[in-house]
């Protein structure tokens, strides 16, 4: 729905990925989230600010840095590592590894990459967020306890990006967020992580 | 003949019925074939045979993007 709306507005054919079908399909994703979680909180008369933590306090921006380079430098890398040593991935699998990033960001030029930056930088960490370990992970922690919670959470984090071989990544990715946002009890550390993460991706492909 | 630079070598044991895959050997070896990158990661070993990619796994430079 997004990518057709990305895609009515920009006048590109649907089929063809350009800037505003791929902000589109995002916006598509994030407007499903959002009401949910609307329609969830108004139904049970509650506020957002309590219902899923969405709360930041200053300190989050430097567990947000920690967090992120810890992520991206080391724990993603060495996830990969591992599924090499058990023969999960393969080396010339690693080259397909940022493909999904490329592409987003073969779209975008200049102002573009600027304006995919914000979204893909800050929008989908706090969109997310919101969504993941605001609204469904205190659910699933209910139901399944919290080591389970936070698990069930993180897979399904990692199997919406529909993105195969950087699933492991990021289902161990939402497994730090997760576990930051149940520690923490806000969502702060775990949208400055998130920040930081995609972050890193955007300034290597910018440099590249 | 594959032009690319040589990145593996490929042993093989006929007794055991496997091949290895090892990062390539400095030395040059009569028993060992040296394969570019391409060529070692499709390396398929006859049907029976065992291959073993025992070669120092890489680290990927850039995490994807969770979005």
């Amino acid at each position: 729905m997004g990518a057709s709306i990305g895609a009515a507005v920009s006048g590109a054919d649907l089929g063809e990925t350009s800037l505003a079908t791929s902000i589109g399909s995002l916006i598509g994703m994030w407007l499903v989230y959002v009401v949910v979680i609307a329609t969830t909180v108004r139904n049970r008369g509650g506020s957002l600010k309590a219902d899923t933590g969405l709360r930041v306090r200053p300190i989050d921006a430097l567990l947000g840095v920690v967090g992120g380079l810890v992520s991206s430098i080391v724990v993603v890398r060495l996830v990969y590592v591992v599924l090499q040593l058990v023969s999960i991935v393969d080396r010339s699998d690693l080259d397909r590894l940022d493909d999904p990033a490329k592409e987003l960001s073969d779209v975008a030029n200049g102002w573009g990459f600027l304006v995919l930056a914000v979204f893909v930088g800050i929008g989908a960490p706090v969109v997310e967020e919101l969504f993941f370990r605001g609204f469904l992970q205190p659910a699933a922690i209910a139901k399944l306890g919290v080591p389970g919670g936070i698990l069930f959470t993180s897979v399904v984090f990692g199997a919406v990006h529909f993105q195969l071989l950087q699933f492991p990544a990021l289902a161990v990715f939402g497994v730090i967020l997760g576990w930051l946002a149940h520690r923490y009890r806000r969502l702060g550390p775990a949208i400055f992580t998130h920040v930081v993460f995609n972050g890193l991706t955007l300034i290597a492909l910018a440099a590249s | 003949m594959c032009g690319a630079p040589a990145s593996a070598t490929l042993t093989y044991h006929y007794g055991s019925r496997t091949a290895w895959v090892d990062n390539l050997d400095e030395e040059p070896d009569p028993h060992g074939y040296d394969l570019c990158e391409r060529h070692a990661a499709r390396v398929t070993p006859p049907v029976g045979w065992a291959l073993d990619d025992r070669r120092t796994p890489i680290i990927p430079l850039r995490p994807p993007l969770a979005v």
